[in-house]
């Protein structure tokens, strides 16, 4: 009886709720359950199927919601996994920072996809025959997002804020061998050296900013193709085409948004359902994923993967021990397993991306031999090998995945290495300030210049947390800075490349591609050697 | 003392114990703010730029009274990290953190109590087998997992919520409501079964006792037996454990809000602690414990609501 009840109000509901039922596709539950009217249908029933239908209306709603009204504007959501550390450009230090701003800011030059410098806020520029006077000539009429045009003044005062003219607090230390900046008209800007520096120029790509701004911080206005818009901690970065940006016709989208999702697996299932439209630095083993709607791009990374040996340390100091190592590590099967192939191997601290200063043939100088690195530890006093740690950073999951595999070819050799993994905070201040450490696997960035990326291993750099210390290697760095010829600059540097290799350095691993997964409508994506964004050449196809 | 006085001194009591033992964390953690936010390629110049400007060559001693100090004015102070005032911050994670929880609290409610109810009504029986194991199974499941696979589920298969959806309430209100059921769907579900495993060992217990056999015996239906005397008589466990559930979800969720990148509390804490960003883990640990004594409050009174012999002294 209590059944035949139930079943009746059931049907009640079902006639009184067709309507609503069929345009929610509810309608199959009902007749399923009607069809099998035998089952015992319980007095619960009524509330269930009222809550049934109410998580549907919110489901088709909140689709609605989301997928309705799909990008009318001409706008692209490009993902990253961290917040920006300053927004001032001259305090920013974080790559994550100025991949983003790069797009606000601009220098007297700017680097182009190719990693060479073309000139920007400037004109151009001439170099006086001794290397020791530059003058640049500003671009006319280029504006701030403000709309004020950009004078001398600001220029003056965007360069002697970096070197800490007025403050005596320098916030760079690129411009240590800048005698003075001047502005002696509204069209020139002469700077001074007190001594060559080849590397300078890559170095005013900084950001010129108005004088007047009281707080570049929160209000960032710069010349770039983009005007910053908004920043919300832990969510977004929101710019905005900037109509009267110098070079014409540029930027091509209307508005880009950085979103913030530090999850991987969030950022590419955001990615496939459309909620980003852009993915940068995807793992490479997930391109296999993508799918119809989207494609991917990859080139060189201009990173450069090392497991450092703390030099200072026993038994690292000793050569023929770090040469071991170097012989027992297989850096072919560390990028296939690790990188799933996407990897340049490396003989040195410089990607081949580089190419003008890149050494070659120094990647096959210890090329893989168990039986020379048993022989050499054999040599050093280590028959029955040694044990030791790798600290890896655990946030790096690409650092650590390179630990185990390392952990299992020292093995083969007789070496004992533990991974233990250090939080990042942990990792710069006792690994890399503080030197604490036995070996350590990290990614260092690589620049436009080789200046910056070698300076890494002179004996008297404060990071120099590889403890490497080669009398030749640093009188090569100082002789380069001052050689203004390229050709006879990149030749210095190949040479203390060389030294790297042969003193061992470090293990240099390889440099992992980067990969960026994008929209299948979308087009004129550039990859840099640096870690940048460029989203003034980005435009929709369709 | 007063009763109420007397939890008021107790508050603020913990408030400062709190901020005390923080303190001392933070003592003893490695790590510098000024190097963690310029990371790795920042020049030595910077890191001691930055130091000065956020008044890190201060001893921690030092900044720990000078924000004490703060605090006494209303003031939490600037965050190292994101260089805004900590109250802020809060204040926007809150906007997050707080429709969740509470989305998160129906849930829990709606589905927990009768859950518990029905798999302790047909305990050790047929028809309580199904529901008894999936409360089981969602105690025993991890959170990340169910997190991630609710997030496949609703962005894969139902295609309507993904990750980053969320935007601020002021540009689309409905859409951030929409965006924060499924996390507060992954938040509420453990909670769910831990809710209805202690409605259900409630209700047994109670099943037992005199007062039940008695309203029996008057003859009274099973109905009535269960829903207006037994039900009432449980009440008070299960407000304790309501009350639990609140201060653990009003807490954010770590694992839920970034698999969801949703920017909640428990989102901002990681950051605060990864960052060492001293004055913002002070304000949120603040937060925490004022929400733990707050809500340890209203239960204490709803006690006296819900059982009348219950007296606050």
């Amino acid at each position: 009886m209590k059944t035949k009840n139930s079943f009746r109000s059931l049907k009640r509901l079902y006639s009184k709720n067709k309507r609503l039922a069929k345009s929610y596709e509810v309608i199959m539950i009902f007749t399923q359950m009607e069809k099998k009217g035998k089952i015992m249908i319980k007095g619960k029933v009524l509330p269930v199927l009222l809550s049934l239908l109410a998580v549907l209306v919110l489901l088709v709603f909140g689709r609605l919601l989301i997928t309705g009204g799909k990008n009318p504007e001409n706008k692209v959501v490009v993902v990253v996994p961290q917040d920006p550390d300053y927004l001032d450009p001259h305090l920013a230090s974080a790559a994550g920072t100025y991949e983003m701003m790069f797009n606000v800011y601009e220098g007297l030059v700017k680097p182009a996809s190719d990693g060479t410098l073309h000139p920007a806020v400037a004109e151009k520029y001439t170099i006086s025959e001794d290397g020791l006077t530059y003058t640049f000539i500003l671009r006319k009429g280029i504006k701030f997002h403000n709309g004020r045009e950009v004078t001398t003044k600001d220029v003056k005062y965007s360069l002697e804020r970096l070197m800490g003219t007025h403050t005596g607090k320098p916030l760079s230390s690129f411009f240590q061998k800048v005698l003075t900046v001047q502005a002696p008209d509204d069209q020139r800007i002469i700077i001074k050296l007190k001594e060559v520096d080849a590397s300078l120029l890559s170095s005013l790509k900084a950001a010129i900013i108005p004088k007047d701004n009281p707080d570049p911080n929160t209000n960032p206005i710069g010349t770039g193709p983009f005007r910053f818009v908004e920043y919300r901690p832990g969510q977004r970065v929101i710019m905005e085409k900037f109509e009267d940006y110098w070079d014409h016709g540029l930027p091509l989208l209307d508005k880009v948004e950085f979103k913030i999702i530090p999850d991987r697996e969030s950022a590419l299932i955001a990615l496939k359902t459309g909620t980003i439209d852009i993915y940068p630095r995807i793992d490479n083993n997930r391109v296999s994923e993508l799918g119809d709607e989207l494609y991917y791009l990859q080139g060189m990374q201009n990173l450069v993967q090392v497991m450092a040996m703390n030099i200072k340390r026993k038994p690292f100091d000793d050569l023929r021990v770090r040469k071991a190592i170097n012989y027992a590590i297989d850096i072919d099967e560390i990028i296939e397993m690790v990188a799933f192939g996407f990897g340049t191997k490396l003989g040195s601290g410089i990607s081949p991306s580089m190419a003008q200063f890149y050494e070659p043939g120094l990647e096959d100088k210890y090329r893989y031999n168990q039986e020379k690195a048993k022989e050499l530890l054999a040599a050093a006093g280590f028959k029955n090998g040694f044990k030791t740690t790798i600290s890896v950073p655990s946030n790096y999951q690409f650092h650590v995945d390179t630990a185990q595999i390392i952990v299992e070819q020292l093995k083969r050799v007789g070496i004992e290495a533990k991974i233990e993994l250090v939080e990042w905070a942990v990792w710069l201040q006792r690994i890399y300030k503080g030197r604490d450490y036995e070996m350590t696997i990290t990614g260092l960035s690589g620049k436009l210049d080789p200046m910056p990326v070698l300076i890494r291993y002179t004996s008297d750099y404060p990071n120099n947390f590889f403890n490497f210390s080669n009398p030749e290697f640093d009188a090569l760095n100082w002789q380069a800075v001052g050689e203004n010829d390229l050709e006879k600059r990149a030749e210095l540097y190949k040479k203390a490349q060389r030294i790297l290799a042969e003193e061992a350095a470090a293990v240099f691993i390889m440099d992992p591609n980067y990969t960026v997964a994008l929209k299948k409508n979308l087009a004129g994506y550039k990859i840099y050697p640096i870690y940048v964004q460029d989203m003034s050449s980005v435009y929709y196809t369709k | 003392m007063g009763y109420l006085p007397g939890k008021i001194l107790s508050f603020f009591f913990t408030m400062w114990l709190v901020s005390l033992i923080t303190f001392a964390v933070f003592q003893i953690i490695p790590g510098n703010p000024a190097l963690i936010i310029l990371g790795a390629e920042a020049e030595p110049e910077q890191v001691v730029a930055l130091e000065r400007e956020l008044g890190l060559d201060q001893p921690l001693s030092k900044r720990y009274l000078s924000w004490l100090k703060g605090l006494c004015r209303g003031d939490l102070g600037n965050s190292l990290r994101f260089s805004q005032p900590v109250k802020n911050l809060l204040v926007s994670s809150l906007k997050v953190t707080l429709p969740m929880a509470g989305m998160a609290l129906v849930i829990v409610i709606f589905l927990g109590i009768p859950l518990g109810i029905y798999t302790g009504r047909y305990n050790q029986q047929k028809r309580g087998f199904i529901p008894a194991t999936l409360v089981r199974l969602g105690i025993a499941m991890p959170s990340f997992w169910l997190g991630i696979l609710l997030m496949l589920a609703f962005a894969r298969l139902i295609k309507c919520f993904t990750p980053g959806a969320f935007v601020p309430w002021e540009e689309n209100w409905a859409k951030a409501l929409f965006s924060l059921f499924p996390p507060a769907l992954a938040v509420a579900l453990p909670r769910v079964a831990i809710l209805a495993r202690y409605v259900r060992t409630a209700f047994l217990e109670e099943k037992e006792a005199d007062y039940i056999r008695t309203a029996y015996a008057k003859g009274l239906k099973n109905k009535t037996v269960l829903y207006k005397h037994l039900l009432k008589n449980i009440l008070i466990s299960i407000t304790t454990i309501i009350g639990l559930i609140l201060t653990d979800v009003l807490g954010g969720s770590i694992i839920i809000e970034n698999v969801f990148a949703i920017p909640g509390v428990g989102r901002l804490l990681v950051s605060a602690i990864s960052y060492r960003d001293f004055p913002l883990l002070q304000g949120i640990a603040l937060y925490l414990a004022g929400v733990v004594v707050f809500i340890n409050f209203i239960v204490d009174f709803l006690y006296c609501i819900i059982d009348p012999r219950i007296r606050i002294s």
